[in-house]
């Protein structure tokens, strides 16, 4: 079985040549994971969508400058979580909380068993709740399967703190877990 | 054997552990109550985890990110100066500019102290012809056959 679809590598080429197409395909391949962890780390669509477009948006303008130096996904997180840092600051500074935050997606999400909807929401609510760095070493780990060296990579955090970070994150995630869902251990 | 560390349970629990370690945790897991009874926790939280899905589907943020990158290239492509004011040349340019300007100035006030800048102007003779003293000659019989045949040495008409 060959391979058709280009390289990122080849795409940022191509992009780094004019070639608008290139951006669109990089788009179209990138956007569900670039929007989840967006959306993950920062509990808000409006938000998510703003940090997406302008993650692409310095994909483009870098693209002359692109050398693949590191896995392109491992960059391209990168930015991402730069700009949710970004994101997160500015609603930092302006007050604003994550409780409220989300809970419009809930309503607009498509599952069937109530259960689960609960669950997910649970979930949510856990992930949430975690300190900053715990959230997003979780995030990275379990829905955009990064390793530890890549967590490292896109956080700028050694390794040994991402490996103790994920430890506590799931420890607390537990807990919070058996606590709200009052499971047997 | 060693009960498995925490990080090594979330990773075996993950299923990203190398295949041989893999094999030795799962073998360690079954025998050992206390790491089963853990492992059981994680992967229980690790499921529960997975049922947190994000639907993007009605999030496509594509077109809005072509056409702003289109109108962003377009202004870039409006605003390209010539080659040689680019960044990389401007500083080049100006400095040239710069000294040409200083060494004009400093040539023109120099010039005032230049031997010709100085040079005594000629006062008129009073008996050579009007148009050598337009050409600034001094009246000399060298110069005797400039002169018209109907003019006297003294100059004007006869």
């Amino acid at each position: 079985m060959t391979n058709d679809k280009p390289s990122n590598t080849e795409l940022m080429t191509r992009l780094a040549k004019g070639d608008m197409a290139a951006l669109g395909d990089i788009v179209s391949r990138h956007q569900d994971n670039v929007l989840s962890l967006s959306y993950r780390v920062l509990g808000d669509w409006h938000r998510a969508e703003d940090v997406a477009q302008e993650t692409f948006l310095r994909v483009h303008r870098a693209a002359k400058h692109y050398r693949p130096k590191a896995k392109f996904t491992t960059w391209l997180y990168r930015i991402v979580v730069n700009l949710c840092f970004d994101e997160q600051r500015k609603r930092t500074k302006a007050g604003a909380s994550l409780e409220n935050v989300g809970s419009e997606v809930l309503a607009e999400s498509d599952c069937n068993a109530a259960e689960r909807k609960e669950l997910a929401e649970l979930v949510r609510t856990s992930v949430n709740e975690l300190p900053e760095r715990q959230r997003l070493a979780v995030i990275l780990h379990r829905y955009d399967g990064l390793s530890h060296g890549e967590i490292s990579e896109v956080t700028g955090w050694t390794k040994s703190a991402v490996e103790s970070l994920l430890v506590r994150a799931y420890a607390n995630l537990r807990g919070k877990l058996e606590k709200m869902r009052n499971l047997p251990e | 054997m060693e009960h498995v560390s925490e990080i090594e349970l979330i990773e075996y629990v993950a299923g990203r552990l190398l295949a041989s370690r893999h094999e030795e945790v799962r073998e360690h897991i079954t025998a050992c109550e206390e790491c089963s009874s853990r492992w059981r926790g994680a992967v229980e939280t690790w499921n529960a985890l997975g049922q947190w899905n994000v639907d993007t589907a009605e999030h496509d943020v594509a077109s809005r990110i072509i056409a702003r990158a289109e109108k962003a290239e377009s202004n870039r492509k409006q605003l390209r100066l010539p080659r040689i004011l680019r960044v990389g040349l401007l500083p080049v340019v100006l400095r040239v500019a710069a000294s040409i300007i200083i060494a004009i100035g400093i040539g023109h006030k120099l010039g005032k102290y230049s031997v010709t800048g100085s040079m005594p102007s000629v006062p008129p003779s009073t008996n050579r012809p009007e148009y050598l003293a337009a050409l600034g000659l001094e009246w000399s019989s060298e110069l005797a056959w400039l002169m018209l045949e109907d003019e006297s040495p003294n100059g004007g008409n006869q």
